[in-house]
């Protein structure tokens, strides 16, 4: 077994497929450079990451812009967390994203006419993954 | 030591805070915070996100994607960064001088205000 953290962090999303569950990985060097110098909120928003992942309210592919990989979770957690670790009202109009494959987690404005999608999402990002449409 | 990244959170606490750069070399992308502050992000364009604090929208820190690519690009303009350390606000200023877009740009100059005693060691900024 093991001392110290795993290089990678795992984590069992809703597959963008729309049906079961697949793996996150999350770099710990990551994990460790927010945990070690902050902002603190950061590190406690992790907790939203495992939330957003498992229940998005939308999941794209891509970033239209910079022709990249990757996937990008989106849905509204319960909460929000302070840097001291308290849980706080969600923030009126944000959203919570989560990136995959180039691993990003934190907050944005939110699309007023569509509940839980990030703003300028029609052309941000490539293909809607789930729902389908 | 925890295996399981929901049990770390409750062990591990945050140890304060320290304005320091994170480079993702995987990604080619710097990600830096002034302060402390809860915030959101707000993407300026396909370069760069700011950060802003939730209560007053005021610039908590950015993310800069292709930093390398773009300090290879600054030699075409006779800018050439040899190993050693560069201000991170002087980044910014070049960049903006390439934005015809004035509210973009002034974006960018706010960005190398704040971050102008920033010091980004390019001996890091090495492919993965």
């Amino acid at each position: 077994m093991p001392n110290g953290p795993p290089k990678y962090w795992t984590l069992r999303g809703a597959s963008p497929t729309g049906s079961g569950t697949w793996e996150v990985r999350i770099p710990h060097a990551l994990v460790e450079h927010v945990q070690r110098y902050g902002p603190e909120h950061k590190f406690h928003e992790l907790r939203l990451v495992k939330e957003v992942l498992e229940l998005p309210t939308v999941v794209f592919e891509g970033l239209r812009e910079e022709q990249e990989e990757g996937l990008c979770y989106a849905g509204v957690p319960p909460c929000r967390y302070s840097n001291a670790g308290a849980r706080l009202p969600v923030p009126p109009g944000r959203t919570f994203l989560v990136f995959v494959t180039v691993f990003q987690w934190r907050w944005e404005e939110m699309d007023p006419a569509m509940s839980g999608y990030p703003l300028d999402w029609r052309t941000r990002f490539g293909r809607q993954k789930w729902p389908k449409t | 030591m925890a295996q399981d990244l929901g049990a770390y959170l409750e062990t591990e606490s945050p140890a304060g805070f320290a304005p320091r750069p994170y480079y993702g070399a995987e990604e080619d992308s710097l990600t830096f915070y002034l302060r402390n502050d809860e915030s959101y992000a707000r993407r300026i364009d396909e370069r760069v996100t700011v950060f802003l604090s939730f209560d007053k929208d005021e610039l908590v820190g950015c993310q800069v994607k292709g930093v390398r690519r773009h300090l290879q690009r600054f030699g075409d303009f006779g800018v050439h960064i040899t190993k050693g350390k560069i201000r991170l606000g002087m980044f910014f200023h070049i960049l903006a001088f390439m934005i015809p877009e004035p509210e973009r740009r002034a974006r960018y100059l706010e960005l190398g205000q704040a971050t102008k005693d920033v010091e980004l060691d390019t001996g890091e900024l090495v492919p993965p």
